[in-house]
């Protein structure tokens, strides 16, 4: 696994409907370990400089607030970041066409860019560019580093459908950014 | 450098981007995620109210009916056929009870909302509407899209819904690669506004934006797996498409294009069946030209919204805009390509305010049409702004030449708020309109219904459960029975929110 920088637990794919019998692990501890990872996510997705944490916080109290029985899953964290996958591509582009639109009209200046859109933002912006799921794939597999069976598990889909959405995307991106070896993803 | 390790650089970098970010204390998190949900009601609310006129056209594209089956009666006045799907009881819930007695007309039927279920009609934290439906080959399509849970804003999917019983619905196709659309642009947005039976399958029609100009028309033969209908779109042309209608093989889709300087009419055609397409001729000249400025202003030409079919060819109906200010319109077609306009009549298309059609089917007396009308201060406003206050609206004619509106009547068509008509059906029990009727944030799902067409009644709000944010968008008749489809509003987790919804009429 690559060295991410920050602490990233063993996952298994969530079933949501069996929690685990157990004492969930206290609720600030997950927050303060998970925390910038789905910021991170949360950004990679969005594409927001200004909302990222709004989002990441939303999601983080969804589960604050049902956290004896979200905590209790084998993998709260992924439950966290399928709730920021979803959002991030959907309601979240609702919000950004939104101020977008009333920027538009009142003629304010946008947000300014951060020190978060000089990371190599050429490569995020083609990855939003990609459909909704091809996007959620690349992401987790990429920023998170996790395998096939994991996305899966996060996005609810089989591991055929991410290894089919990694193909496009990996493809869509080769293309976009004019790199090689967009067709020979490791899709383990 | 290759793919992999460009990714991989760019997801240390934003790794190393976050490590400032700090988690703060829990209660901390809440406070601030509560504040942050009232900035954004605030602002929501802000671009409601601002850009509301912005996109009246989106509340313009309406459900549209369906009378589209090859199996349409020889006689105007009889009501559509279909080959009914399997008719089921009717699902019953909560205080709803079947009627004791013999109906004595559409005021009897029993409404009931077919069971919400979250795998096929969506979840809290989305946008999902069902904008229209049809019935044929013994099932019934519905289409519509789902998307971000406000309407009118991007990343909006069609999706298409079938059911071989009246109250079991499975979800189609709801991802852009089974309906070949391809996304290659940051705000993603296609939509299915209207379907409609055909000789050898189904079409679908709507909206659809992506890099290259591409016709927003989706036949299947199933009902199940779809390709894109052929034609050629201009750049910077392209149309979307609000009403399709079809007699044989020949099928008709009406809707308005954006060339840059506003939106004109568009009237498309196919003679096999839905597969190629070409646009019919003189639409400029009977249309009137640009009806919409880019700039929101009235243009002085009109937009055909919905289109049905009828013995003699087809009626499409819509707005117009060259006496100032909006008005109701009529044009016929006795094959698709050469329209004509119905004698403007100011006592039944005009008046004082703005009037528009939204709808048109076969029954009453041959044809019945509905919409709404709109005493805006401004006449040369259009009708169909956030806050307007109108007014349901509905006209008959026997053979679509000439048209009479029903007069309006407070008690019926009016009341406080926004009253709107999207869609209208006739069946053997009678006619039944569909729409929404909204007081403030109240809003629900609203039916009217007639025995004639001319002597209308407004059913009780109840039908959709009381003022939770429901509409309907589209009716049709299965035998006795009616089926319209729309939307529920719904608040939960993952934040507020439309789902898709089914209610079902039985005498």
């Amino acid at each position: 696994m690559r060295d991410t920088g920050v602490s990233v637990v063993k996952h298994r794919p969530i079933e949501e409907g069996h929690p685990v019998v157990g004492v969930p692990e206290p609720f600030d501890r997950f927050y303060e370990r998970e925390y910038r990872p789905v910021v991170a996510l949360a950004y990679a997705l969005s594409g927001s400089t200004s909302g990222v944490e709004d989002l990441a916080q939303e999601a983080f109290l969804v589960a604050y607030r049902e956290w004896d029985r979200v905590g209790r899953y084998d993998d709260p964290g992924a439950w966290v970041r399928r709730v920021v996958a979803n959002r991030s591509v959907s309601v979240w582009r609702r919000r950004v066409a939104e101020l977008k639109a009333l920027s538009r009209l009142v003629g304010r200046n946008r947000t300014a860019p951060t020190e978060m859109e000089s990371a190599n933002e050429q490569v995020w912006k083609a990855v939003r560019r990609l459909p909704r799921r091809q996007a959620q794939v690349v992401a987790l597999r990429y920023l998170e580093d996790r395998p096939v069976d994991e996305i899966a598990g996060i996005l609810e889909c089989s591991a055929g459908t991410v290894k089919q959405h990694l193909f496009r995307a990996r493809k869509a991106l080769a293309a976009r950014l004019g790199e090689e070896g967009g067709e020979a993803a490791d899709e383990s | 450098m290759s793919l992999d390790t460009r990714l991989e650089e760019a997801a240390r970098g934003l790794q190393r981007s976050v490590q400032h970010f700090e988690p703060g204390s829990v209660g901390a998190m809440s406070r601030r995620v509560r504040v942050r949900r009232v900035g954004y009601a605030v602002a929501l609310a802000l671009a409601v109210v601002v850009l509301g006129p912005v996109f009246y056209m989106a509340v313009l594209r309406g459900g549209h009916d369906v009378a589209d089956e090859p199996t349409v009666p020889p006689t105007t006045a009889a009501p559509t056929t279909v080959t009914p799907p399997t008719v089921a009881p009717p699902a019953t819930t909560g205080d709803s009870t079947p009627a004791t007695s013999p109906p004595a007309g559409p005021e009897d039927l029993t409404w009931t909302r077919v069971p919400h279920d979250e795998a096929v009609f969506g979840d809290t934290g989305h946008g999902t509407v069902i904008e229209t439906l049809a019935a044929g080959s013994g099932r019934i399509l519905a289409a519509g899209t789902t998307g971000p849970a406000a309407r009118g804003w991007p990343d909006h999917r069609g999706t298409v819904w079938s059911a071989a019983e009246l109250s079991s619905w499975l979800r189609g196709p709801d991802h852009e690669d089974e309906f070949g659309v391809a996304i290659d642009i940051d705000t993603v947005t296609y939509e299915f506004w209207d379907v409609a039976l055909v000789e050898g399958g189904w079409v679908v029609v709507g909206y659809t934006l992506e890099d290259e100009p591409v016709l927003p028309i989706w036949i299947s033969t199933d009902g199940s797996a779809w390709t894109r209908a052929s034609g050629d779109v201009l750049p910077g042309a392209v149309p979307r498409f609000t009403g399709v209608a079809s007699i044989g093989g020949r099928v008709v889709a009406v809707g308005d294009a954006d060339g840059g300087a506003g939106r004109s009419a568009a009237v498309w055609v196919s003679e096999d069946g839905g597969q190629t397409w070409s646009p019919a001729p003189d639409v400029e000249s009977v249309f009137g030209g640009l009806a919409v400025e880019a700039t929101g202003t009235l243009g002085g030409g009109a937009l055909p919204v919905d289109v049905t079919a009828t013995p003699a060819g087809f009626v499409a109906v819509g707005i117009d805009g060259s006496g100032g200010d909006w008005d109701a319109a009529v044009w016929t077609s006795p094959d698709g390509l050469t329209w004509s306009r119905v004698l403007h009549d100011e006592a039944a298309f005009g008046g004082p305010g703005a009037q528009a059609m939204t709808a048109v089917e076969t029954g009453g007396p041959g044809l019945v049409a509905v919409g709404y009308e709109s005493l805006t201060p401004d006449e040369s406003e259009p009708p169909m702004a956030a806050d307007a206050d109108r007014d349901g609206a509905v006209w008959v004619s026997v053979d679509g030449s000439i048209w009479a509106r029903v007069p309006h009547d407070e008690a019926v068509f009016g009341g406080e708020g926004d009253q709107v008509i999207t869609g209208v059906a006739s069946g053997p029990v009678g006619i039944v309109a569909v729409g929404r009727a909204a007081d403030g944030d109240q809003a629900s799902a609203a039916v009217w219904v007639s025995a004639d067409g001319s002597t209308w009644s407004r059913v009780a709000d109840d039908v959709s459960g009381g003022p939770n944010g429901a509409a309907m968008r589209d009716v049709i008749a299965v035998g006795d029975r009616f089926v319209a489809v729309g939307w529920a509003g719904v608040t939960g987790d993952l934040g507020t929110g439309t789902v898709g919804a089914v209610w079902l009429a039985a005498p």
